[in-house]
């Protein structure tokens, strides 16, 4: 039984393809460097990730390294390939992992671990490090998920904490000279670890008190550093960009082009890690992203462009660039699309002119209900804002109006909840109140409710998070308040919510729980039609592990937490500080309003702070 | 604007794309290879592109067609830089101007395959009691339903062109388009439910031509 046969027989075989316009095709006998860029998710997935877009073109453009991407196969895809002993595969030259000098994974989400696990499961990669020999490829990996390494530190072999450009390839470039030299692994681990941004976790020795809270947490390796810095890129002009993008066959979840405006983001929500863990807020420049703009447009040939970043409003070149790229697209019919945008007149006029056949939805996310959450919560919206933009939104024409909300935020009450449903009531009354021959004939207003996870390095890394039942209920006293039926309300599985919230916050002991649910079959846990909550309680039991320790506690200052052996450069007492904010419901203003010492500053010097 | 017909190949693994992914696919490489098409008026403008007739998901072809309309004449440049824009296992290779009286794309009668099947044996006077059959009845797959359906008169040729490793080559001539439409694959099925003992472990299909009504090529 071959590929091909196989191919025939599953749903969207283009997921296995590999041999998409500007996908890199080189000749094996002239690399020396074989990585796999591995996603653990399907491929539909893991293609409208930016990171891999920028990461693939930046490895391959080493003319001595081959990147090739892997993707997590599907159900009815892994069945055919474990039936037919057909290992998993890359992409481009569709070769077992294991022919492959580095596995590297990148970790955007915490329900994708079981997929990592299940992917070296397909390679025959033993999941374990203890149990890899030296035969076996270096596993690495990164991502915002990366911030807290430690449910895969007896995975992974080294990870790359923060912005991966220049950190991977000075890793290769220490492996060039590793690999020459003959020298078992330990050697290139020893080197590597040398790097800022490298965590190489076997060289960290945690210990535990008898409650179960670490120790202490201490390098064993002179070289080891103890902590790790996360990378930053100071230059986002300099700083390599992708000139092309590799053009799926088939649709992918963001399928366009994607142009990254800027990282960071300057407004300090205390629930919001990548608002901490990106910081500090660095742009592009205008003249850098038309020039990129235009290359990407002649060299892919996508029919929209979206902005990227965590707040497209505060980007301070906007009104340049998108009238550049109106400029460069509008003749040709592509189209815009503008992301993460806080709703006042300017953008709403600019969408007018950028959206010009759209006006299906609009998305806002006052992320609680009462005023009094959204200033815990240090969201810098009002009521009056959202109203305000909501009844710009309907005059403009636009009849559908997503509300995204979070339950579960510290200090929640029942009152906080309810007013979730009396807010999207009052949206409702503002499309009523607007002028028919303005309004849209029709009128949807979706009100989703996710479930709030405590995650590091923020603000409420010390807090407790909901139980089940306690988001349950909560979910209902939502539904309940709802009258109306111009809203439709959706909300997320509690299980997955609180399962997500102990990886966010796990230390080292996961792993084996990890190992086992995957055993157990937990793979694809962030699609509902996969996710098995009973399986991972059955692995948590086997491995004697009580999941509520990582979720029900309220963390202690004084406790030592896995994820600090990682510094992201915001330091402990601003997050100290921001949480005893919140308790008093005091807001911080923007980065760029008034600096509040995060401790970026000083840990690259000053003058970083776009 | 003028109404171009192009002549395109599938094959290797760009046989995996879909029908829906391809008009998608071709709208990008007219992008990048500069050819301004025409976009239809209202308020989700498409480009005016049209395939002849869909190829299902795994099956390679020499012989596919599709017409476009361009904002301007087109020249050998451009055919080429289509095809320098075109992902590995699509190629165009014929591009004619529509004129008045060329057969349009829904005059597609019939299309030729070359099916190559790992099989039991089969001889050419299996073919000839096959192909002599009163009816072929087979359970046919329809959008919404399964129905017993006689496939004989959408069966203009059948023969064994030649041997491979371990089964034969088949020709086969069917009808194609909107009006009635015979997948290889159910040649097979027919074949293994009518000739005794004769069984397909494995397949390969290979369109070779789309003919229209006067049994020759569209472009």
């Amino acid at each position: 039984m071959n590929l091909d046969k196989i191919l025939k027989e599953v749903q969207k075989p283009a997921r296995y393809i590999g041999t998409e316009y500007n996908s890199v095709h080189k000749d094996l006998a002239e690399v020396y460097i074989r990585f796999a860029f591995c996603f653990p998710d399907v491929y539909e997935v893991g293609m409208s990730h930016l990171g891999i877009k920028i990461l693939y073109h930046l490895l391959n453009r080493q003319t001595d390294i081959y990147c090739e991407r892997v993707f997590a196969p599907w159900i009815d895809m892994e069945e055919k390939m474990r039936e037919a002993g057909i290992p998993l595969f890359s992409m481009e030259t569709k070769s077992p992992l294991t022919d492959f000098d580095f596995v590297g994974f990148t970790l955007q989400y915490e329900m994708c671990y079981s997929n990592l696990v299940n992917m070296l499961d397909l390679s025959g990669i033993p999941a374990l490090r203890q149990e890899r020999g030296e035969d076996m490829p270096f596993i690495c990996a990164g991502g915002p998920c990366a911030f807290n390494p430690e449910p895969l530190a007896d995975l992974v072999d080294f990870f790359m904490i923060g912005e991966g450009e220049e950190v991977m390839l000075e890793v290769m470039e220490v492996y060039r000279s590793w690999k020459r030299s003959g020298a078992p692994k330990l050697a290139f681990l020893e080197e590597i670890v040398k790097l800022e941004g490298v965590y190489v976790p076997q060289f960290y020795t945690v210990t535990y008190n008898e409650d179960g809270t670490i120790k202490s947490m201490k390098p064993n390796h002179p070289n080891a550093p103890a902590r790790v810095k996360k990378r930053i890129i100071y230059d986002m002009d300099a700083v390599f960009y992708p000139d092309r993008m590799i053009v799926p066959f088939m649709e992918t979840i963001h399928d366009r082009i994607t142009l990254e405006l800027f990282r960071g983001c300057i407004r300090g929500c205390r629930f919001c890690q990548a608002g901490m863990i990106y910081r500090p807020v660095r742009e592009r420049s205008p003249e850098r992203l038309l020039e990129l703009a235009q290359k990407l447009i002649d060299n892919t040939g996508y029919e929209e462009i979206s902005m990227s970043s965590l707040s497209t409003s505060d980007y301070t070149g906007l009104q340049e660039l998108t009238e550049g790229l109106l400029d460069l697209t509008v003749s040709k019919k592509i189209n815009l699309s503008l992301p993460s945008l806080r709703i006042d007149s300017f953008s709403m006029e600019l969408m007018q002119k950028v959206q010009k056949v759209r006006k299906s939805g609009l998305t806002f996310a006052p992320e609680a209900g009462s005023q009094r959450l959204r200033d815990v919560i240090n969201k810098g919206v009002t009521e009056e804002d959202l109203m305000r933009s909501v009844a710009l939104a309907f005059a403009g024409g636009y009849g559908g109006v997503k509300l995204y909300f979070m339950i579960g935020l510290p200090t929640e009450t029942k009152d906080d909840v309810q007013q979730i449903a009396h807010l999207a009531h009052k949206v409702v009354q503002a499309y009523r109140d607007t002028p028919k021959h303005l309004r849209n004939k029709g009128l949807r207003v979706t009100v989703s409710a996710s479930s709030f996870v405590p995650k590091p390095f923020t603000p409420f890394q010390w807090a407790p998070q909901d139980d089940i039942e306690t988001l349950r209920d909560k979910q209902h006293w939502i539904k309940d308040e709802i009258r109306d039926k111009a809203i439709s309300y959706n909300w997320h599985e509690a299980t997955l919510s609180v399962l997500e919230g102990v990886f966010a916050r796990g230390d080292r002991r996961l792993g084996r729980v990890l190992i086992r649910a995957q055993r157990l079959g937990a793979r694809f846990d962030a699609w509902n039609e996969c996710f098995d909550y009973e399986l991972w309680q059955e692995a948590f039991r086997q491995e004697g592990i009580d999941p509520d320790f990582y979720n029900k506690r309220e963390r202690s200052y004084e406790e030592i937490l896995p994820w600090e052996v990682i510094d992201p450069g915001v330091s402990r007492a601003f997050l100290e500080r921001e949480n005893e904010k919140a308790k008093r419901g005091e807001l911080t203003k923007s980065c760029r309003d008034a600096c509040a010492g995060c401790g970026v500053m000083q840990a690259w010097g000053g003058g970083i702070c776009d | 604007m003028i109404k171009y017909r192009f002549c395109y190949a599938k094959y290797g693994d760009a046989k995996y794309v879909s029908h829906l992914d391809l008009i998608r696919l071709f709208s990008r490489v007219f992008k990048r290879a500069g050819v301004p098409l025409t976009y239809s008026e209202g308020f989700n403008p498409h480009p005016k592109l049209a395939i002849g007739l869909p190829l299902s998901v795994g099956v390679t072809s020499e012989c596919e067609y599709m017409d476009a309309e361009t904002e301007r004449q087109l020249t050998k440049e451009d055919f080429e830089a289509l095809n320098r824009n075109m992902p590995i296992g699509l190629h165009f290779n014929g591009m004619g101007e529509r004129v008045i009286g060329m057969k349009k794309l829904a005059d597609i009668r019939y299309a030729t395959y070359r099916v190559t099947a790992s099989c039991t044996k089969l001889s050419d006077a299996d073919l000839e009691t096959f192909l002599g059959q009163e009816t072929l009845m087979i359970e046919k797959k329809t959008k919404r339903k399964t129905e017993e359906t006689d496939i004989l008169p959408d069966i203009t040729g059948l023969s064994i062109e030649g041997e491979s490793d371990d089964g034969v080559i088949l020709s086969m001539v069917l009808s194609a388009g909107a009006s009635a439409n015979l997948k290889p694959d159910l040649v097979l099925s027919a074949m293994e439910k009518y000739i005794e003992g004769f069984s397909v472990s494995d397949y390969d299909i290979h369109r070779v031509s789309i003919l229209g009504s006067d049994g020759r090529r569209m472009l």
